[in-house]
């Protein structure tokens, strides 16, 4: 695909735009509204999968194209890339076969005011705040963070597409099994206590840890 | 007149739904309520055993959707109790065999005539289910304090909320308490934890062999003044008609203990 292209197309599962954003971002976005406005009232309201053919993009590219879609009534399901999938970093995109992605740190995360309930599942690109407990049979899938306000019994995944930075936070941690990126930790198969204070699980060297939870120092 | 409709289900099966929908409803009949019960599972057909009536059917749920029969002809009244009624399923057919929207229907119409209307909903939570649950106004869950039942009890809450049933009640089935006591089975209150609180406690119900005989002789326990089941389903029958009633001291011990302390060996 050649550089700064871009194409919209209509697949089964909705809208994908395809692009090669390359280096002149401003020149994208000028064509980006260009072609949206051709199209208005077509494309409005629909939601619309992204798929970049760059290597890499960055962080304020893919906002300014968010917000652009937005701008035209067009609301950006999930975002792909046709870079290998890697290490990445909070803010960080990186994707491969469709799944949504880790979109931009500060933009994306959801709030779950319920209980979920065996059976029931939330599959978020970035950060999963749930107000309620995630009981046995129920799974938490999330791109950045997963925060139980709530005995967490279930299963939840940090970091999905790969962030080893992502932690998983709960008033009461007790799950079946936790995932950090591509690392898995299972509840010991002694039957635990449960725990009396909230707690962190995070990634250090190379295992899931947990430990009490307590709020950063400032300045950290 | 419009009565309640209510669904009582479970998800995982051998639970005791069928023998909860029958001393449910003969105890709801015994405090002068006009109840139906009504089998949904369809194709394995069991309340009418439970209930000691199977030889008097004549018409099943089937016949009375597909137009053969009028409801009033299809329902078998109770040969003990003034007031209760029973729509048996049909054991030929399966679960395909009625709709959604057949079951609302039937609903709507047996609550014009009657206070209660008490659904056995067949396990699983497949189109049974949905039919079982479609016309229902509210949900009794019935579960055994053994962790896979609290599962699907669990799974089954949120497919209720699904359908708009929030609020259920909670029946605890088959519980031990000398089994509770010494940690080797679920206790109440840890089922309740995981439920959450919008499941309201409605009884605790003891395991006791005699639900096992009475099942089999199609007496339900709660006509049984004896049976500490039958008591417990009186107070589950007292508290759904909006009376407050204490559970049961179920930590009396067996029949040994008690003969202990009826000679004065024990406290």
């Amino acid at each position: 695909m050649e550089v700064g292209s871009m194409e919209f197309r209509g697949t089964k599962s909705g809208l994908l735009l395809r692009a090669h954003v390359g280096s002149d971002i401003r020149g994208f976005i000028d064509r980006l509204k260009q072609r949206l406005s051709k199209s208005r009232g077509f494309f409005s309201g629909s939601s619309v999968k992204a798929q970049f053919e760059d290597k890499e993009i960055p962080v304020e590219s893919v906002r300014l194209i968010v917000e652009t879609l937005r701008e035209c009534g067009l609301e950006l399901s999930s975002i792909a890339t046709s870079a290998r999938p890697r290490r990445v970093s909070r803010s960080g995109i990186a994707e491969e076969d469709g799944l949504p992605a880790v979109g931009p740190d500060e933009c994306v995360s959801v709030l779950v005011k319920r209980t979920l309930r065996s059976g029931q599942r939330v599959d978020f690109g970035g950060s999963v705040v749930v107000l309620g407990d995630v009981n046995p049979g129920a799974e938490v899938i999330a791109g950045g963070d997963v925060v139980v306000m709530g005995s967490l019994r279930g299963m939840a995944h940090a970091g999905a597409y790969g962030d080893t930075g992502a932690v998983v936070v709960a008033f009461r941690l007790n799950p079946t099994q936790l995932r950090i990126a591509n690392r898995i930790s299972r509840s010991p198969d002694t039957v635990r206590t449960d725990p009396s204070h909230p707690e962190i699980a995070r990634i250090s060297e190379d295992a899931i840890v947990i430990e009490a939870f307590s709020v950063p120092a400032s300045g950290r | 007149m419009s009565g309640q409709v209510v669904v009582v289900t479970s998800g995982k099966g051998g639970v005791g739904k069928t023998t909860v929908v029958a001393n449910i409803g003969t105890g709801l009949a015994l405090s002068g309520q006009k109840v139906v019960l009504v089998d949904a599972d369809i194709g394995l057909r069991n309340l009418d055993v439970v209930m000691g009536l199977e030889n008097r059917i004549l018409y099943d749920i089937v016949d009375v959707v597909e137009g053969r029969t009028e409801v009033r002809k299809a329902l078998i009244r109770d040969k003990r109790v003034e007031g209760l009624s029973l729509l048996p399923a049909s054991q030929t057919r399966d679960k395909t065999a009625v709709t959604e929207e057949q079951m609302k229907c039937l609903c709507d119409s047996l609550k014009e005539e009657f206070d209660y209307v008490l659904i056995d909903c067949p396990a699983g939570i497949e189109q049974g289910f949905q039919n079982a649950v479609a016309g229902a106004d509210g949900a009794i869950i019935v579960s055994i304090p053994e962790v896979s039942a609290l599962r699907d009890a669990d799974k089954v809450v949120g497919l209720l909320e699904g359908a708009g049933l929030t609020d259920p009640y909670l029946v605890v089935n088959r519980i031990r308490m000398d089994m509770v006591r010494r940690g080797d089975m679920l206790d109440v209150s840890d089922m309740t934890d995981i439920l959450g609180r919008q499941v309201r406690l409605l009884g605790i119900v003891p395991d006791d062999q005699s639900i096992i005989v009475s099942t089999n002789r199609g007496e339900p326990a709660v006509l049984d003044p004896k049976s500490r089941a039958g008591q417990a389903f009186r107070n589950i029958v007292r508290r759904l008609l909006g009376e407050e009633v204490e559970f049961m001291d179920l930590n009396e011990g067996g029949l040994v203990a008690r003969l202990m302390k009826l000679v004065g060996l024990a406290k």
